[in-house]
């Protein structure tokens, strides 16, 4: 057991998350992980219907991946921004394309694949951005 | 220019004569005319051996060696058989000794006393005869030269594209693996991410944890996979066989479909039931080479617009015709002609290294007796209008 994760998860928990993955085996498997953290994970696989939930319920975190069918990760967080400029966003991503656009457009922005050093990271980051 | 000419007699008085009188001629080039005396018949051949002659002019009755023996040496062997050679005879005047030297391999058949007015030229014509010879020797040793440098050059250019054009494959397809790995590496990661935090969370569950290892192995079995597929594309196997066109597309596609899915490619596929009869790794690296040029177009296309290839195969008379459209806008007509041109590319450097299209050419040309072209299309796909590249393959369809 580790102390430091165990008071992170403490900290983050109550959080709503919303995540966007289209490839079905990342998405189940990050879900998973982030399960342990966040009691309400929301996953959906592609920009259109993650931007549908975000509508309809508050979330404080955005996951999101790039490259997805219907509507992008970029497209998404456009919106997401506009809609609640508040909304924490990490992209992950395994896409080069349109770097800058996208270290631009989300708070965190990390390429696949992401060791659990960054996820730790990533969870810290949300606990100074709230005040946790 | 050193002349040599060759006078032969047994008589001393006769050879110091005729050397004299040929001397005394007044050419009209400036050759530096040297005229060498032997006595007998044995002297001349070895003086034949050793020097190179222009002209042997040669008496025919000596004791030991006759005239008409040395001549037949003289054309036997090969470095002295182009040697002109002029009987001079004061005994054998008669027809059938005149046939008899001639038939020997004599340009001529003189009498003594010595006419001048009828030797000179006759010594002029050969002398002309020598040198125009030499020049001509010279001009084609320089061309054997040139011709050999030019070829040894030009293995050397083809050698170098045969390298480029392997290290382009090598590089596209390593590019390639690391698209195709990306994914599953991401995914083992993540599982790998998931047992750490059950571990730092104090939740290990041993079903949950074998859960885990058993999808990083399912992820394993798809990066071995990709492995397979392109060792199976650089196997040095160039053995035709009968595949099915479609069959063979579709493996090409496999290839690139991290690469395609990444960037919103699309693609269209619509391929008749056609068996082809080649090495079909050399079919897929044509594709492949296709398949790389429109998604380097396509990706620089706004992120919003669709990215389309299609792909259409079907039999026209006795050919297959492959045929390869992108949306990108086409090729500029100012560079059309070029870009099948080796080392010829729009690319930045560290993008392209023009190989690309010119290894795609060669391959249908040399080793499918076919054609590949280019040109620029509009059409229609779903109510919406495009322009592109349409690269067009036509291969004569073998029996086996």
């Amino acid at each position: 057991m580790n102390p430091e994760i165990r008071n992170l998860k403490e900290k983050v928990k109550n959080l709503n998350i919303l995540y966007c993955e289209d490839e079905e085996e990342m998405r189940m498997g990050t879900e998973l992980f982030l399960n342990k953290f966040f009691m309400s994970v929301d996953a959906v696989s592609n920009g259109k219907d993650g931007l549908e939930k975000f509508k309809k319920k508050k979330y404080q975190v955005v996951f999101t991946d790039i490259m997805m069918p219907i509507m992008d990760g970029l497209e998404m967080l456009a919106k997401i921004k506009t809609l609640d400029s508040e909304t924490f966003t990490v992209t992950l991503t395994a896409s080069e394309v349109d770097e800058n656009k996208i270290i631009a457009a989300s708070n965190l922005y990390f390429r696949k694949p992401i060791t659990y050093d960054n996820m730790i990271t990533v969870m810290k980051e949300i606990v100074d951005e709230f005040n946790l | 220019m050193e002349i040599n000419i060759l006078i032969v007699d047994d008589n001393y008085d006769n050879l110091k004569t005729l050397g004299f009188l040929i001397e005394s001629i007044k050419f009209e080039k400036e050759n530096n005319i040297n005229v060498i005396k032997a006595d007998n018949g044995q002297t001349a051949l070895d003086i034949a051996i050793k020097k190179e002659l222009a002209l042997i002019i040669l008496d025919i009755q000596m004791p030991q060696m006759n005239g008409f023996e040395v001549a037949t040496y003289l054309q036997k062997t090969s470095k002295t058989k182009n040697i002109p050679i002029i009987f001079l005879t004061a005994a054998f005047k008669s027809q059938k000794m005149r046939d008899r030297g001639l038939h020997i391999g004599a340009v001529d058949y003189l009498f003594k006393p010595i006419d001048m007015t009828i030797l000179t030229p006759k010594i002029k014509h050969y002398i002309d005869f020598f040198v125009i010879t030499h020049e001509l020797i010279d001009i084609n040793k320089q061309l054997e030269l040139k011709v050999k440098k030019a070829i040894e050059e030009n293995s050397l250019i083809e050698t170098r594209l045969h390298q480029s054009e392997k290290l382009a494959a090598m590089g596209e397809m390593i590019g390639n693996i690391a698209h195709q790995w990306r994914q599953p590496i991401a995914i083992i990661s993540m599982w790998a991410n998931n047992i750490i935090a059950d571990v730092d969370i104090d939740e290990v569950d041993n079903k949950t944890l074998k859960n885990y290892a058993q999808k990083i192995n399912e992820q394993t079995k798809h990066l071995s996979q990709t492995i397979d597929d392109f060792r199976n594309f650089f196997s040095p196997n160039k053995e035709s066989i009968t595949f099915i066109l479609e069959n063979s597309i579709d493996k090409t596609i496999n290839l690139l479909s991290a690469s395609f899915q990444t960037h919103n490619i699309k693609i269209i596929k619509d391929i008749k039931y056609i068996e082809i009869f080649a090495v079909e790794n050399e079919l897929t690296q044509v594709v492949l080479n296709l398949f790389k040029n429109s998604k380097d177009i396509l990706i620089t296309l706004p992120r919003e617009e669709k990215k389309l290839i299609f792909i259409n195969g079907y039999q026209e008379n006795n050919n297959v015709i492959l045929e390869i459209i992108d949306n990108g806008g086409g090729v500029d007509n100012k560079i059309i002609d070029k870009i099948f041109e080796p080392y010829f590319t729009t690319k930045d450097k560290s993008q392209g290294t023009g190989i690309g299209l010119y290894m795609a050419q060669s391959i249908i040309v040399r080793d499918f007796s076919g054609t590949l072209f280019i040109e620029n299309v509009d059409y229609i796909y779903e109510d919406k209008n495009y322009s592109g590249a349409k690269f067009i393959i036509k291969i004569p369809l073998k029996n086996k």
